[in-house]
């Protein structure tokens, strides 16, 4: 018989499991979408199909098979001798039959998404760099270091997290205008490199920080800013990767604001390109749903590839007291 | 940690160099007013799609037509969007040259001194523009007697009906019904044959709509002969919502969904049913064609235009509607382009240019033709190529059988507001099901106090 190693760990097991069946249900379905044409998206079938309509024989019952796989067969017959003919002479409403990655396709073709992404992926990285370094320098000046209203100014700087984005939107757009921003890379970049919650959030982690490291270090004849560079710095990597990782999902799922501020098509991100799939006619699901998983997948394959840098990282920080 | 920071910048080095790569190729984010010698006019609007591929289509055409303006197509996705963007762009001052908009807007825009005013465009030009305009668009458009908009891509609601479904049980497929009654036994007949009928889907309704649809509703209120809104006698405007021909409206859509003839959905719901051979007949806007002829493959589609209502002696308060004749009224939708005053008369100039090319004779037909809008012009609807399609095209037809019964919405600041107010009683409506006098004299009463304070 079957023997678990650790037999008491197969109730958490056993939760996280259904737990991450719950949670990753929506993006298998988002795969398994893009890869249907849109009647098999809509289709009236009671049974929940998730593979996209391959081979499968035997999947349907031999009748409705039989039926669909003479209709696939007209289908590309009536389109072979379509395109026999002179191109004048061709009837437009006949259509290729619909091809698994026809929805890849048509979704790389209706928008220049190519440039999407580049003009994503410059944002997100370069708005999490600066912002990291940024809200580290002055996170580091709040917690080591006593200077006049240094707590008046903390408190006002946790009190811009207080203002919802969208009371934020109209003023900054106003700002972005008067200095001829809008409609520019500054506008999407330059508005996010101060982040207050990322300067609250490292300076309760460099709190955390013995006191004793900072003033041997200064006896060692440490300057404050290698302390910041050769002590801080490499010992709050675990909580920058945290932050970092924070930033740069925020950045690459914006919206709104990237959407305000600017106006050429060589500018837009990826979520306002998404975007243009639904319109007032309806919404092409498999299109958006090929769109989506593109845009996801950068994501997911940057995450696998960091992720030993990031649990290395958080292994080798211990230290003693 | 290294060797990944080593990455990411290597990675956004990579970025940059594609970016500028890129931005050489085609010309960059021109921010420059002069293009190759030519004029550069800017162009807002929010057609994606196989109707955004058409259009810059006749963009490109028009650009290699003449030497002296270069229009730039930017699509801004959906309307909302191009419309919280033009308002952004007017406060900052850097609007476009063109752009999509809704009358709404429009009227804003006049009072900020924003647009310019096309009368004084047309003055200089010899042809009688204003004459060729089909009536509805051109007072659609007109503001203070004083054109300011020229309509653009207008469109009409109509029926669509799966012609398979019609053959099934007997009826026309060639052959929408032309009156709503009709279209009541018609649903009848095709949910019976369904229930009834071993191996058929038990599940298929006669007709589909959506939720709270404000549009639909309008339609239906113009059809049983009442009125959107209009002027009390002390000036004051007043909707007509509590009148009996609302009433009859609302309740014809409760009787529908109360016989189980009808099939509620949420959005587009009821055009995804429609596609998927759920729902025999929709009422959805004649730009959906496009779209319809691209997803639907399994059965063959037709399309009429919207059922009206049999006028009876006495009914109804509309002037024109007389007793014995079919009223099919239908409320337009689609927006207008405006030419934004930016200043600079070279560009006012081009603009111009680029919107009477677009709406020519046959420029309008072709653009008509290809993407089912209303045609602008009177010459093009009676234009070789409107009519050719016409005969090629059956399902092409519905739009201009109803162009004699079309009105618009009221050009209110406020008609959104009241739209959304409109879908809460008309969703309670449905839900609830309650008598349809008590959700119209309610909805009635909401408007009108917000009526009260609009201005015109």
């Amino acid at each position: 018989m079957f023997k678990f190693k650790h037999p008491d760990h197969v109730p958490v097991h056993t939760l996280l499991i259904i737990g991450s069946i719950f949670m990753l249900f929506p993006f298998i379905w988002m795969i398994a979408t893009s890869f249907k044409s849109q009647d098999e998206i809509l289709s009236t079938s009671k049974k929940i199909v998730l593979l996209p309509d391959l081979a499968r024989p035997g999947f349907l019952n031999g009748a409705e098979e039989k039926a669909r796989i003479n209709r696939k067969n007209d289908e590309a017959a009536a389109w072979q001798a379509e395109q026999a003919k002179p191109a004048a002479e061709r009837n437009q409403k006949i259509r290729a039959p619909f091809q698994w990655l026809d929805n890849y396709l048509f979704a790389l073709r209706a928008q220049p998404f190519y440039r999407f992404f580049l003009n994503t992926i410059f944002v997100s990285i370069t708005v999490t760099s600066v912002s990291l370094f940024f809200a580290s320098l002055a996170a580091y000046a709040f917690a080591f270091f006593n200077f006049p209203f240094k707590n008046t100014m903390f408190m006002l700087m946790l009190g811009t997290m207080m203002l919802p984005q969208q009371a934020l939107l109209i003023p900054n757009y106003i700002v972005l205008s008067k200095i001829g921003w809008v409609n520019s890379y500054l506008a999407l970049i330059v508005p996010w490199f101060a982040s207050a919650y990322a300067v609250f959030f490292l300076r309760q982690f460099f709190m955390q920080l013995p006191k004793d490291l900072f003033e041997a270090a200064t006896i060692d004849g440490c300057s404050r800013f290698q302390f910041y560079y050769k002590v801080v710095l490499p010992l709050s990597i675990p909580s920058m990767v945290t932050l970092g990782i924070f930033s740069f999902l925020a950045n690459w799922n914006s919206f709104v604001w990237p959407l305000i501020v600017t106006n050429d098509t060589n500018l837009r991100v990826i979520q306002v390109g998404l975007s243009y799939f639904s319109s007032e006619a309806g919404t092409k699901w498999g299109p958006l749903m090929a769109a989506s998983t593109m845009t996801i997948l950068p994501l997911v394959i940057g995450y696998f590839l960091a992720q030993k840098q990031f649990v290395e990282s958080q292994a080798t920080t211990g230290m003693k007291e | 940690m290294r060797n990944f920071l080593i990455a990411t910048l290597v990675c956004w080095v990579l970025v940059v160099g594609l970016i500028i790569q890129h931005d050489r190729e085609t010309a960059g984010p021109a921010k420059t007013d002069v293009v190759g010698g030519k004029v550069q006019i800017v162009f807002w609007h929010a057609m994606g799609g196989p109707l955004g591929i058409v259009m810059d289509d006749l963009i490109t055409r028009y650009n290699k037509s003449q030497s002296s303006y270069y229009v730039k197509s930017v699509n801004m996705g959906s309307y909302d969007t191009l419309a919280k963007k033009v308002l952004a762009s007017l406060v900052a001052n850097e609007a476009p040259d063109i752009s999509q908009n809704y009358e709404t807007l429009t009227k804003k825009f006049i009072k900020h001194h924003k647009i310019v005013c096309l009368d004084d465009l047309i003055a200089s030009e010899s042809e009688d523009i204003k004459a060729d305009i089909v009536p509805v668009l051109l007072e659609n458009n007109t503001f203070d007697g004083r054109l300011y908009s020229f309509p653009f891509n207008k469109s009409v609601p109509v029926l669509y009906y799966n012609k398979n479904m019609f053959k099934k049980v007997g009826l026309d497929p060639d052959r929408g019904p032309d009156t709503l009654e009709e279209m009541v036994e018609y649903c009848r007949k095709i949910t019976k044959y369904h229930r009834e009928t071993a191996g058929e889907d038990k599940n298929v309704y006669g007709y589909g709509c959506s939720k709270a649809n404000v549009w639909g509703f309008l339609n239906r209120v113009l059809q049983y002969g009442g009125k959107i809104v209009s002027d009390g006698p002390d000036g004051v405007m007043k909707s007509g919502f509590a009148d009996p021909a609302a009433v009859k409206a609302l309740d014809f859509l409760q009787s529908m969904l109360r016989e189980g003839l009808a099939r509620e959905g949420q959005a587009f719901d009821h055009q995804n049913d429609f596609i998927a051979g759920k729902v025999a007949m929709i009422e959805s806007s004649i730009v959906s064609k496009v779209f319809m002829e691209e997803d639907i493959k399994n059965f063959e589609f037709g399309i009429a235009p919207l059922p009206g209502h049999l006028m009876v002696a006495g009914e109804g308060n509309q002037p024109e509607t007389k007793a014995g004749e079919i009223n099919r009224g239908v409320v337009l939708s689609g927006s207008n382009i405006n030419i934004f005053n930016n200043g600079d008369p070279k560009k006012i100039a081009g603009a111009w240019d680029f919107v009477k090319w677009f709406t020519s004779t046959d420029i309008g037909a072709e653009w008509s033709v290809r993407t089912t809008y209303l045609p602008v012009r009177k010459s093009s609807v009676e234009s070789e190529i409107v009519k050719k399609a016409l005969e090629a095209d059956a399902n092409l037809r519905a739009p201009f059988i109803q162009l004699d019964y079309c009105h618009f919405e009221p050009r209110l600041s406020v008609w959104f507001e009241i739209r959304d107010l409109m879908a809460d009683h008309l969703e309670r409506a449905t839900i609830d099901m309650g008598p349809a006098e008590t959700y119209c004299n309610e909805m009635a009463r909401d408007v009108d106090a917000i009526l009260k304070h609009a201005t015109h």
